[in-house]
C-alpha cells in the first residue's frame, strides 16, 4: 500500500516536472529561440492555425449557438416569474463571457486538438521519427511543440470570442420566443458587459491555451510500448488537460474575485 | 588507417538487466563494419549508444575524437553532425514529402538559398535512385523505397558516418540487395565509414570488411568475413548455419520447462 502511493507520487512528481520542463523550454524556441536558433515557425504555424482554428470553428460554433439556447431555456421561465425575462440577456452575456465563451471552447479543443497532438506527435515517437530529428541536430522542442504552442495560443482565444458571440446569438434567438425584441436583446446584453468580463474570460482562454498545448505534448513524448502506450496516453492527455483547465478555471476566478 | 570509432568496455543496464556488458571494438575510418547478432542480443541497445541516444552506463564511446560518454549536450550536438543514421522503419517525417525530408538537415544547418537545396536534394535522390519519387509522401512509397529515401536524409550533410539500424528488414530479397549496393556504392564513391546494425547473415557478407557477433550483450566474435567463417565456435557456427538447436536456445530447455509446470 505504502509503496503504491509511493509510486504514484513518484509518477505525479515526474509528469508534474516533465511538463514544467517542457514549458520552460517551449517559452525559449518561442521567445528566444528565432533569434539564436535556425527555426521555420512561419512554414510550420499557419497550417497549424488552420488545423486548430478553422477546422474547429464549426464545432465551437454549434456547441457555443445551442448552449445559449439552452441557456435561455432553462432560465427564462424561471425569471418569467419573477417578470425579469428581459434580464435572461445580461445572464447569457456575461456567463459566456467570463465562463462558458472560455471554458467550452477550451473543452472541445481538448477533444479535437489536445488528442490529436497527443496522437500525432506520440506516433512520431513509436516511429522514430522524435529520434531521428534529434539525431540530425533539429530540437524536437523547437520544431514540433513551439509551433503547435503559438498557433493554439493564438487561435484558441479567437474561437473564445466567436464562442461568446455566437452563444449570445443562441439567447438572442431563443430569447424571441419569450417575446424579446432581438434588438433589445442586443442593447441589453452591450449594456450588461464590461470589458473586464470580456478581458477575463480571454485571459483565461490563453491559460487554457497553454494547459492542453503542454499536457498533449508532454504525454506524447512520454509514449512507450507502441499502439497501446499511444492509446493509454491519449488518454491520459485528454483527462489530464480537462481537469487541469478546470482547475486552472476555478483558481483563476478565485484569484479575480479576492483581487476585485 | 586510423579507427573512427572507438568503443572500451562499454556497460549498459536496464531495470536491472544487463543489456551490453564489456563491449569494445574499434572501426577503421572508411570500411564497412557489420554488428551481427540474435533478436535481443544488444544490437539496438549499442547502435542508440553509438548515435548517442542513450547513454552508457560505463565505458568510453568515442566517435573522431570526441567521448560521447561524457561529452556535455553541445559537443553531442556537433558531432552528431559527423553522422547519418538509416532507421529500421525509414524514421521519415510522413507530413513532408520525400523532397522535403532530404532537405530538412540541410536546410537546418545551412545557409544555403532554396535553389541550391533543391539542387542537393535531386543529386543525394538521384545516388539513391530515388529521383522520380521526390513529391511523393512516405505513405505512397514502398518500405524498400523509404529507406532509400531514409539513407538520402540521411547522406544529405555528407557525414563521415553512416549507421545502419537493421537496413534489410522488412524488404524482399531485390530491395535488399539494392540496398547493400548501396551501402557499398557509398564507401568506394564517398569514403564513408558504414556501421550496419543486423541479423541477415548473407547481407552481412556482402557487405562486410569486419564483423562483431553479439550474443546476449558480450561480444561473442570478431573478424574478418573470412575469419568468422573459419570460426569454430558453436555458437558462431550456430548463427551462420541458421540451425535451431545449439547454444543459440530460442526454447527454455526440457528441464527449465518441467521447473516451471511444477512451479519448482
Amino acid at each position: 500500500m505504502v509503496s503504491r502511493v509511493a509510486r504514484t507520487l513518484a509518477l505525479f512528481f515526474s509528469h508534474a516536472g516533465g511538463m514544467f520542463h517542457l514549458f520552460r523550454r517551449t517559452l525559449y524556441w518561442v521567445f528566444l529561440g528565432p533569434f539564436r536558433e535556425k527555426t521555420e515557425y512561419r512554414r510550420s504555424v499557419f497550417p497549424l492555425m488552420e488545423a486548430i482554428g478553422n477546422k474547429s470553428f464549426g464545432i465551437v460554433a454549434l456547441v457555443a449557438f445551442l448552449i445559449g439556447v439552452i441557456l435561455v431555456l432553462q432560465t427564462g421561465y424561471m425569471l418569467e416569474k419573477f417578470g425579469q425575462v428581459r434580464q435572461v440577456s445580461g445572464l447569457v452575456a456575461i456567463t459566456f463571457a467570463r465562463e462558458l465563451g472560455p471554458l467550452m471552447t477550451a473543452i472541445v479543443l481538448v477533444a479535437r486538438v489536445g488528442a490529436a497532438f497527443t496522437a500525432g506527435l506520440g506516433t512520431m515517437q513509436i516511429s522514430e521519427e522524435v529520434l531521428a530529428l534529434r539525431i540530425m541536430s533539429i530540437n524536437p522542442v523547437g520544431y514540433l511543440v513551439a509551433p503547435r504552442f503559438i498557433a493554439i495560443l493564438v487561435m484558441l482565444p479567437c474561437l473564445t470570442i466567436f464562442a461568446n458571440v455566437l452563444g449570445m446569438g443562441g439567447g438572442c434567438l431563443m430569447g424571441t420566443t419569450y417575446g424579446i425584441d432581438p434588438w433589445a436583446y442586443i442593447d441589453d446584453s452591450i449594456g450588461f458587459l464590461t470589458v473586464a468580463d470580456l478581458l477575463s474570460g480571454v485571459a483565461k482562454s490563453f491559460l487554457f491555451a497553454i494547459v492542453i498545448c503542454i499536457v498533449s505534448c508532454h504525454m506524447a513524448f512520454r509514449v512507450e510500448g507502441g499502439p497501446e502506450g499511444l492509446a493509454r496516453n491519449t488518454m491520459i492527455s485528454v483527462v489530464t488537460s480537462l481537469v487541469l483547465v478546470i482547475i486552472v478555471d476555478g483558481l483563476f476566478t478565485a484569484l479575480q474575485r479576492n483581487l476585485s | 588507417m586510423s579507427a573512427i570509432i572507438e568503443l572500451r568496455h562499454v556497460r549498459k543496464v536496464f531495470g536491472g538487466q544487463v543489456a551490453l556488458d564489456d563491449v569494445s571494438f574499434s572501426v577503421e575510418k572508411g570500411t564497412n563494419f557489420v554488428i551481427l547478432g540474435a533478436s535481443g542480443g544488444g544490437k539496438s541497445t549499442l547502435l542508440k549508444i553509438m548515435i548517442s541516444a542513450v547513454r552508457a552506463d560505463a565505458g568510453e564511446v568515442i566517435l573522431d575524437g570526441t567521448d560521447l560518454s561524457t561529452a556535455s549536450d553541445a559537443e553531442i550536438e556537433d558531432a552528431r553532425r559527423k553522422f547519418g543514421v538509416l532507421f529500421q522503419d525509414g524514421a521519415l517525417l510522413n507530413s513532408l514529402t520525400v523532397a522535403e525530408n532530404v532537405a530538412l538537415p540541410i536546410r537546418y544547418h545551412t545557409k544555403l538559398p532554396p535553389e541550391t537545396i533543391d539542387i542537393m536534394v535531386k543529386m543525394k535522390l538521384e545516388q539513391v535512385g530515388l529521383r522520380n519519387a521526390e513529391s511523393k509522401l512516405p505513405s505512397q512509397i514502398s518500405g524498400g523505397m523509404r529507406k532509400r529515401a531514409s539513407l538520402a536524409r540521411a547522406i544529405a550533410l555528407d557525414p563521415t558516418v553512416v549507421f545502419y539500424d537493421e537496413p534489410s528488414s522488412g524488404l524482399d530479397p531485390v530491395a535488399t540487395a539494392v540496398i547493400s549496393d548501396l551501402i557499398i556504392d557509398l564507401r568506394s564513391k564517398m569514403g564513408l565509414t558504414n556501421v550496419v546494425i543486423t541479423h541477415d547473415i548473407q547481407s552481412a557478407f556482402e557487405i562486410a570488411d569486419r564483423i562483431v557477433l553479439l550474443h546476449r550483450g558480450r561480444i561473442a566474435a570478431e573478424g574478418t568475413m573470412r575469419e568468422i567463417l573459419q570460426n569454430e565456435d558453436p555458437l558462431v557456427r550456430q548463427f551462420i548455419t541458421g540451425s535451431a538447436s545449439g547454444p543459440l536456445e530460442v526454447r527454455s530447455s526440457d528441464l527449465e520447462y518441467y521447473n516451471d509446470l511444477l512451479n519448482l
